[in-house]
């Protein structure tokens, strides 16, 4: 536990030594090495917990505004520790030269020392949320770890669009907690004590059912799920690299990681708790990528796939908890190993997308689909990476992505096996439909996201200027994807490694569901067997490959025009653009996607130039502010006229007040 | 080597010489429902073998990602064919959940085929990429869902045993409603997934009405070759399948013994499976080639339709065996 504090104590005084550097270059050294320094001994911290399934814990006792916190790391902290150590370590190593590439140019207000400090916090934060075994301390470290971002979002506050994504994250961020907040009062209050482990030790929850729900709202805000994933596409757009892999890569799991804390804590519940998360995990994983495959930029499609993925993720908690409850031992180890499983890919292969599309934006200084093509013959590295990360995340074999997929479809249909007959078998039908949905759009997203923008023709000269990133993005990207393959082959290590968990979390949901060895092993076996079939298919295309190699080195080769019904001067401009790319799905999906195309009107013999516009706005964002902040503005509004300026008015209302006060103080006496 | 697994083999190279015979089956149809002699039988043969021969010219401006779907397509045409069994000679693989390595094996030519169309920057090919995925986004579930019916059905977990294992149905009542069904739905996917008509139309050279053909526009020389061999294989991986849920049980039970010798009447066994078989996918090549003789291809807007019956036949396939 030592270690652990350290890396707490390193955390906030490096944090310390860079606001203090402030504008100096030191100061950002001093937040990177800060960092990698802690997710190093992190990792060397949670690697052996995660991989004994020990559990460690300890206790400071502290003065009242905190109390006696007391912290422990038991494996379902491992399992997310362990991705946000790995990726702040990059994030960390990212932070100075992203950061002297932002202010390139910048003569006088540099400012390093508040980004580098909330770097650190930003850590902290997380590090402390998946360790707190408290009420209070969770969500005090919930809103450092909630805070923070808002600071590094946006380091320069360049302009009014960045401001209002960090606003933006604000607002969502605060209105997750407050269903929170709630959620751990109500179980003090009934719990009679803030400890997570007498929460663990009660057993009569009352209104259960609404814990749940809070649970699932309030964390569900920080996942991204779909309609609260309003911050997310603002927010991951405009951060700096190293920002947005903190982000999308460790902040979202930690969203997923509430919901499976507090389940853990309240048990398995009731059997309308899995249909809710199945069907919000349905809903988010439809609308987040049918929403990404219409966004303009990269950036911002990217951030709609994470709802996507945390969306896949539900359903498959959903239907472990439906495995639970029905006592198919096998359904549940292979729906939870898949989950765990895409928790751990999606962190890989989101963070690589998200650290090529800042690579393409640094040099082009853009990331709108319309203006880029043709990247892969001037960045042919970042190119390679972002087409891995692409083919991993549409979940294309043999990489990671499909094999979480693999395990989830599996065990829905050893699941509908198990049940054979009920209603149950229904429900793992139509998850398992509702998967292969998500997962064909995926393959629709990615392909249009890596082929429009890094293949074809340049579309605009601003992707004529696109360059290799520095050394170590590059390395960052290597090493991302490599893990995206790596993984695909080490899935029977890798669920190995998660074994203890899932006793330990099945156990916590219902003491009285054993998992037996023989239904672990299967998961297991066929891990090993996707490993194979991989190697297989890998060798099988670097065959056919050889093949084509040696027929056109026999034959030679020339190069000619694209065929284009022999018009002879095809320009860039005639590709297909984001927005046609999108549209057949756009259009046939319509009621979903609300996609908005204003045509002009043209009239009379000599109609003056005009332009057509499509555009996707986020319609979850317009239903919130219709529901919930346009009237809260009209209320303001009218407040104001209560607001006259003049003082004997105000002596009126105080009077008034008083008069008020008195009179119902002494009715109620 | 086991015999089961030099059986198995046998069967992967058997469908890896054949595959072209189809699309050649096909034309033949067509021409005589057009009242026309048509190309040889082994046209497509011929075809490879010369443009195996071919320089190829590729467009300005491709990257290596032009050059990738033929490999990627044969490579998931020959893993498909490595889990799926050729009628008793079963497959050289079987594990659980190979059938959705298969399907993912599918995307995986798909990914490389789109990229492939974006890479050359031409309209045309980008429109066959934006229909190609759109119209896999909907037949990848259908597809993965219409597995699920047969293995919820057999209670087997790979395609071997789901296809050629010897158990019985558990509720031979309701079968007749079961397979019919299913086969009608996995045959309306073939059609889209191969390109054939009424979705697509691999004869036509307007590239308005394409959508494989389309995609392939630029490729040439050995390219092209693999492109069409993958092609054809995945025609004939289509019809496997759908032959092998049409015969279903039984079929392996007397090929070899306990010990994995030859059984008693292993040679008629043999020869019984894989008759039947290969009569069972030409039939198919056949009705695919009498479909694209009496239909018309429909308009874009209504290709969806074709997906909502599959969905609805596979919906039906699997409320027949619910209980």
């Amino acid at each position: 536990m030592l270690i652990y504090y350290c890396i707490l104590l390193l955390l906030v005084c490096g944090g310390l030594v860079s606001l203090v550097l402030d504008s100096h270059a030191t100061s950002l050294r001093a937040a990177s090495v800060t960092i990698c320094a802690a997710s190093a001994l992190g990792l060397i911290f949670t690697v052996p917990l995660l991989l004994d399934g020990a559990t460690v814990s300890g206790a400071l006792p502290l003065p009242l505004p905190l109390g006696r916190c007391t912290f422990t790391a038991d494996p379902l902290s491992a399992v997310f520790l362990v991705p946000v150590f790995f990726l702040s370590g990059i994030g960390g190593l990212l932070l100075p030269s992203r950061m002297k590439t932002l202010y390139r140019g910048a003569v006088d207000d540099v400012h390093y020392g508040k980004h580098g400090f909330f770097c650190c916090i930003l850590v902290a934060g997380m590090l402390l949320v998946l360790t707190a075994s408290d009420a209070v301390l969770f969500v005090i470290a919930w809103e450092v770890m909630s805070l923070a971002p808002f600071f590094v979002i946006s380091p320069r506050d360049r302009n009014a669009s960045e401001r209002h994504a960090a606003w933006m994250y604000l607002i969502a961020a605060h209105l997750g907690a407050l269903p929170m907040l709630y959620l751990f009062a109500s179980m003090s209050v009934q719990a009679q004590s803030t400890a997570f482990f007498a929460f663990a030790a009660f057993s009569g929850w009352q209104s259960a059912g609404l814990l749940f729900l809070l649970a699932l709202v309030g964390f569900g805000v920080k996942a991204g799920l779909v309609p609260l994933h309003v911050w997310m596409p603002e927010s991951y757009s405009c951060a700096p690299a190293h920002v947005a892999v903190l982000l999308s890569g460790a902040m979202l799991n930690l969203g997923l990681y509430g919901i499976l804390r507090v389940l853990s804590l309240i048990g398995l519940g009731e059997l309308w708790w899995a249909y809710t998360l199945m069907a919000a995990g349905a809903f988010s994983g439809i609308l987040g990528i049918l929403l990404g495959l219409v966004q303009p930029g990269m950036k911002r499609t990217l951030a709609y796939s994470s709802s996507e993925n945390v969306g896949i993720i539900c359903l498959a908690l959903g239907a472990a908890m439906l495995a639970v409850h029905r006592q198919a031992p096998v359904a549940a180890a292979l729906l939870l190993a898949g989950m765990f499983l895409h928790i751990w890919n999606h962190a890989t292969f989101k963070s690589l997308l998200f650290l090529g599309a800042n690579a393409v934006e640094e040099s082009t200084r853009t990331d709108s689909i319309r203006l880029l093509g043709g990247l892969q013959k001037r960045i042919p590295f970042t190119g390679g990476c972002m087409a891995l990360g692409s083919a991993a995340i549409a979940g294309i074999p043999p990489l990671n992505g499909f094999m979480g997929e693999l395990l989830i479809y599996l065990g829905m249909l050893v699941g509908s096996q198990a049940t054979r007959g009920t209603e149950s078998a229904f429900i793992f039908w139509g998850a398992f439909f509702m998967l292969g949905t998500i997962a064909g759009m995926a393959v629709f997203a990615f392909t249009r996201l890596f082929g429009l923008t890094f293949l074809g023709a340049p579309r605009s000269q601003d992707s004529h200027e696109a360059k290799e990133p520095d050394r170590l993005l590059k390395g960052s990207l290597l090493c991302l994807a490599s893990l995206c393959i790596l993984f695909s082959l080490c899935g029977p290590f890798l669920y190995k490694a998660f074994t203890p968990l899932f006793h330990s979390f099945t156990y916590r949901l219902a003491p009285s569901f054993a998992l037996p060895d023989p239904a672990l092993a299967f998961g297991e076996r066929v891990l090993c067997w996707y490993a194979l079939g991989g190697l297989i298919l890998s060798a099988l295309f670097g065959l056919a490959l050889f093949i084509r190699w040696r027929a056109v080195r026999a034959n030679g080769s020339a190069e000619g025009l694209t065929w284009d019904c022999g018009y002879r001067f095809p320009s860039a401009r005639i590709q297909y653009s984001g927005g046609s790319f999108a549209h057949s799905l756009a259009a046939m999906l319509r009621p979903l996607v609300r996609a908005r195309i204003e045509t002009p009107k043209i009239s009379g013999l000599f109609p003056a130039e005009s332009e057509a516009r499509t555009s996707a706005p986020d319609w979850p964002t317009l239903l919130w502010e219709k529901l919930i902040f346009h009237p809260i503005e009209l209320l303001s509004d009218y407040a104001k006229s209560f607001q006259s300026g003049l003082v004997n008015i105000y002596i009126l209302y105080i009077f008034l007040t008083l008069v008020l006060a008195l009179a119902w103080a002494l009715g109620w006496s | 080597m086991s015999m089961q697994a030099l059986a198995a083999f046998f069967g992967l190279l058997l469908s890896l010489v054949l595959a072209p015979l189809l699309p050649g089956i096909i034309n033949r149809v067509k021409a005589k429902m057009g009242g026309r002699r048509g190309r040889p039988l082994l046209q497509l043969y011929f075809d490879l073998a010369k443009l195996m021969r071919k320089a190829p010219v590729y467009p300005h401006g491709t990257s290596v990602f032009f050059r990738l779907p033929g490999p990627a397509g044969v490579a998931s045409g020959v893993m498909a064919l490595l889990v799926l069994p050729f009628g008793a000679l079963g497959a050289v693989l079987a594990f659980p959940g190979d059938f959705i390595l298969l399907a993912g094996a599918f995307a995986l030519a798909r990914f490389c085929l789109i990229l492939a169309a974006l890479d050359t920057g031409s309209a045309f090919e980008g429109m066959g990429a934006a229909r190609e995925a759109l119209f896999s986004a909907l037949a990848e579930p259908i597809f993965l869902f219409c597995l699920l019916t047969l293995s919820y059905h057999m209670q087997q977990l790979s395609l071997s045993d789901m296809l050629t294992g010897g158990i019985t149905p558990l509720s031979p009542r309701i079968d007749w409603a079961f397979y019919p069904v299913l086969i009608c739905s996995l045959f309306l996917l073939l059609l889209p997934e191969n390109s054939r008509i009424p979705v697509d139309d691999p004869n036509t050279h307007l590239e308005l009405t394409m959508i494989h053909e389309v995609m392939i526009l630029d490729h040439s020389g050995p390219d092209l070759a693999l492109l069409e061999y993958a092609a054809a294989l995945k025609l004939w991986i289509f019809s496997l399948l759908i032959a092998g849920v049409l015969l279903p049980t039984g079929m392996g039970t007397t090929l070899f013994d306990a010990a994995g010798n030859w059984a008693g009447q292993g040679f008629a066994a043999l020869f019984s499976s894989l008759g039947l078989n290969l009569l069972a996918i030409f039939c198919i090549a056949v009705l695919v080639g009498l479909v694209e003789s009496l239909m018309a291809r429909f308009r874009m807007e209504r290709v969806p339709q074709v997906f909502t019956v599959a969905g609805a036949m596979a919906c039906l396939a699997a409320l027949a065996i619910w209980r």
